[in-house]
Parts: structure tokens; C-alpha cells; sequence
């Protein structure tokens, strides 16, 4: 009986290994911090190379372009995917991604946050209110491990 | 009875590692019309299967497919005509993205048909020019169009257009 338990234990964990995605780049989960390890971590810099491990709040409905990453005290950050190379499955609200790339302090203009908005599936009204550009962290995924 | 419960363990990891690393193929990688071109990032491997990762999981739009196309030429383009090579423009014809299904059907409207009627027109310029430096005038013209039609629609891959010039 023992041993069908374990054997069964085996499945379930190599169920779990097989399941996770990769997105872009090759690239391992080892090193991965926190969203707001990296927010500390970078401090004043302007950009930082970093890889990050967090739970995917929203993708991009539209095609899967972004994501928003939050952190237990649910402060955002978006990823865009570098070169335009890759997305991530509409579906992957929730999951966790850890994402290796640049984190950097960046203007997202007027025309691109109303892109986001409606992507994001936001009302006319909602994307109507947006009138100024936002000096924001963002984050350029070169590869994406999702589980 | 042992036996049967170890064969079917043993099957049951095969099926999922089988099913696991061949079951994207066919979900992620995505044709263009008739090519037999496929859109598959052939630089990346996964890391827990010995295959591609994945670009598109969303069952990606013609248009988009195409725009995927569209970019792997130019680039080609661009790496000849630094090295001062004059392009067999034959091998780069016209791709009529704006015939096919785009990802946002809001962007069908006469301003984008238009933007696409320019962009034709400078790309017919292009397949025209004889020598690189006119090859060179006419790209970065066809590049133009492109960055000018992405700044009304879809900025998305603005970014990765505008390192294209030359």
C-alpha cells in the first residue's frame, strides 16, 4: 500500500514539473525574488536586470501582450514581452509567472495607456478619463516560466 | 496484481511526459495562408521539455501572423543592406496583411485601409530600387509607414519597429 501511495505521490509531482510553460527565452526560476524584493532592490535606479516571481493579476484580453504582476500588498507592475516576441495565454490570470527582464522607470504615453485600457476590457468612459502620461515601473520580459 | 499497478504507473508517466512536451505543436505554432512558413521562435528551447517555448498561445489573427512575417523580413532586409548588399527584392514580395482578419476588428476602418494603400505604394518603391543606397532610401520609407500606422493602431510593437531603420 505503501508503495502505491508513493508511486502515486511520484505522479502527481512530475504532473506538476511538465505543467509549467515556458515563454520566450529560455530561462530557469532559480534566483527569482519577490515584487517587492525587486522594488527594494532597485531603489533609484532607473532600470535593473532582475527575475521576479509573483502572481499574474490580469493579461492582456486582446492577445496576450502584457500581464500585470501583483505583490502581496497589491501593488501592480506591468510586463510587456520583448521584441513583441511572445504572449502569455489570456487565461493565465492567477498563475504564478516568474519573468526575467528589465525593470525600469519608464513614461507610458497617453496612446498606450488607452491601449492598455482597452485591452484590459475598460469602458469607453473609463478610457476617455485618461488625459496624462504615467511615469511608472514597468517590466520587459525576455522569457516567461508560467505555473 | 503488484504488476498491474506498476504497468500502469509506468504508462500513466509516459502519457503525461508524451503529452506534456509534443502537445504544443500543434496548439502554438500557427501558419501563415498557404506557406509553409511556421511561426515558431526557433532560438528558444524549453526548459522542461527538449522542444520549442512558446510564442503564441492565443490562436493568433492572420494579420498578426503576417505582421510576425513582415518583421522576420525586414530584418533579413536590414542585416543585407548594412552589409552593403543589393536585395533580390523578388525574394521579399508584397504581404497583404490588410486582407486578413486583424486581432482587433475596430481597426477596419478607412483611415487603416488608407495607412495600408501608403505603405503598398512605398513597399512597391522598394521592390523597384536597383542599388543599395536606393534600396536603403526605400526601406527605411517602407519602415516609416509601418511606425506611422502602429502609432494609430496597436502600439504594441512600436518599440520593436523602431530599432528597423537604418
Amino acid at each position: 500500500m505503501k508503495k502505491i501511495i508513493f508511486s502515486f505521490s511520484l505522479l502527481f509531482a512530475l504532473t506538476s514539473f511538465v505543467s509549467a510553460q515556458s515563454f520566450g527565452s529560455k530561462i530557469t526560476d532559480k534566483g527569482a525574488v519577490s515584487l517587492s524584493e525587486m522594488k527594494k532592490k532597485m531603489g533609484s535606479k532607473k532600470e535593473m536586470t532582475t527575475k521576479v516571481s509573483a502572481k499574474i493579476e490580469d493579461v492582456c484580453q486582446k492577445k496576450g501582450c502584457w500581464m500585470n504582476l501583483v505583490d502581496d500588498k497589491g501593488s501592480k507592475v506591468r510586463v510587456t514581452f520583448k521584441d513583441y516576441a511572445f504572449f502569455m495565454p489570456k487565461d493565465a490570470a492567477g498563475k504564478t509567472a516568474i519573468v526575467e527582464g528589465i525593470a525600469m522607470i519608464d513614461e507610458t504615453s497617453i496612446a498606450d495607456l488607452k491601449e492598455y485600457a482597452k485591452d484590459a476590457g475598460k469602458t469607453k468612459e473609463d478610457i476617455a478619463k485618461i488625459k496624462e502620461p504615467k511615469r511608472e515601473l514597468v517590466f520587459e520580459a525576455s522569457g516567461v516560466i508560467l505555473k | 496484481m503488484k504488476k498491474i499497478v506498476y504497468s500502469v504507473f509506468a504508462l500513466s508517466i509516459l502519457s503525461i511526459v508524451f503529452f506534456a512536451c509534443g502537445g504544443n505543436e500543434n496548439k502554438e505554432n500557427k501558419s501563415i495562408g498557404d506557406s509553409s512558413q511556421v511561426i515558431v521562435d526557433s532560438t528558444k528551447l524549453d526548459s522542461s521539455c527538449s522542444s520549442e517555448t512558446i510564442m503564441d498561445p492565443n490562436n493568433a489573427k492572420p494579420m498578426a501572423l503576417m505582421m510576425r512575417a513582415l518583421v522576420k523580413n525586414a530584418s533579413e532586409m536590414r542585416e543585407k543592406l548594412k552589409a552593403g548588399e543589393t536585395l533580390e527584392t523578388a525574394k521579399y514580395p508584397l504581404v497583404r496583411f490588410w486582407l486578413v482578419e486583424p486581432t482587433d476588428p475596430d481597426v477596419l476602418e478607412p483611415r487603416f485601409f488608407e495607412n495600408a494603400r501608403l505603405f503598398s505604394e512605398s513597399y512597391k518603391k522598394l521592390s523597384v530600387a536597383r542599388n543599395n543606397a536606393s534600396q536603403i532610401k526605400a526601406y527605411n520609407a517602407v519602415i516609416g509607414m509601418c511606425i506611422n500606422c502602429h502609432e494609430s493602431y496597436c502600439s504594441g510593437p512600436l518599440k520593436r519597429i523602431r530599432k528597423l531603420p537604418i
